[in-house]
């Protein structure tokens, strides 16, 4: 009788053991998932604070379906060139930018802050209002040039 | 005395039964605990990662022919899902089911990439200058913006 009851208590606490490993498990993997992601949202939110772009206005121009300009990082974070969104007069262009590079780094794929880009895009009229934005959906509107 | 430890092993084989069923049934209870458990938390890491922005020109949100296009991009550090199902989009509190999502210059719908969705509306429901609120949730992630038609 005493060791059956032995030997059922052992059965049933290595049950326990195991449970309780499988919870460590996954309160573990949780913690670490979460922290992670905190951390990730806070650098986002972070760069998007940090960010500031600016259109130069004294360099836009219209020309034959070609509206070219100069755009200024005055933030502190780094974008990717290849995701830079232009609408402009409410349309947007992202398949109609002829051409887009940093100035004095013409291969670079991304827009440091200090640089400047040179953007050419494709725009039938002459628009009114511009609207460029970069990677963490920062924008700067420009009405008047 | 034969019967006797007879009747002891029976009662010991029960029990050691009895006793791995209850343990069976604690393991196997809590590996679907915690397997729900990470699913969740999994979820809630993608809810925590991701961030969509509407990036519209919000004096002018393109209407023509009954068609609104809004303009989201993925702003977060997930990749989102492309297929409109995923996507509800309300204008002016109203939501609509005639939804068409095109990722641009992309297949997939990575952190930085723009979508452009076509909201069907009625034609003439929007005139060129009515304010609208536009409401874009994607998954769970939500942004909105007030804008005009163009």
């Amino acid at each position: 009788m005493g060791f059956s009851v032995s030997a059922s208590t052992i059965i049933i606490f290595i049950g326990l053991v195991v449970s309780a490993g499988m919870l460590y498990g996954a309160w573990d993997y949780s913690q670490d998932t979460l922290t992670e992601g905190e951390e990730i949202k806070n650098q986002l939110h972070l760069d998007k604070q940090q960010t500031d772009i600016e259109i130069l206005g004294e360099t836009v121009e219209h020309m034959d379906q070609y509206l070219v300009f100069d755009a200024y990082n005055d933030g502190n974070t780094e974008h990717s060139l290849e995701h830079v969104s232009v609408v402009i007069d409410g349309e947007i262009k992202d398949g109609m930018v002829n051409e887009v590079f940093v100035k004095g780094h013409d291969d670079s794929g991304v827009w440091l802050p200090g640089d400047t880009i040179h953007m050419n895009v494709t725009v039938e009229e002459t628009p009114d209002r511009i609207v460029l934005i970069v990677d963490n959906g920062v924008k700067d509107i420009l009405e008047e040039w | 005395m034969a019967g006797s430890s007879g009747s002891e092993l029976i009662i010991f084989i029960a029990s050691i039964l009895i006793a791995a069923s209850v343990a069976g049934v604690i393991t196997t209870e809590v590996y679907f605990a915690t397997d729900s458990f990470r699913e969740s938390v999994t979820n809630i890491d993608k809810q925590i990662r991701g961030d969509i922005t509407i990036i519209n020109d919000p004096s002018m949100i393109p209407e023509e022919n009954g068609t609104i296009e809004i303009y989201v991009k993925n702003s977060g550090a997930s990749t989102l899902p492309e297929d409109p199902q995923y996507t509800n989009v309300m204008l002016d509190g109203v939501h609509i089911e005639d939804v068409d999502l095109a990722v641009l210059n992309s297949d997939t719908w990575r952190p930085g990439d723009t979508a452009k969705l076509e909201v069907g509306v009625d034609e003439g429901q929007f005139e060129s200058g009515d304010d609208i609120k536009v409401l874009v949730y994607v998954e769970s992630l939500k942004d909105e913006i007030t804008g005009r038609i163009a």
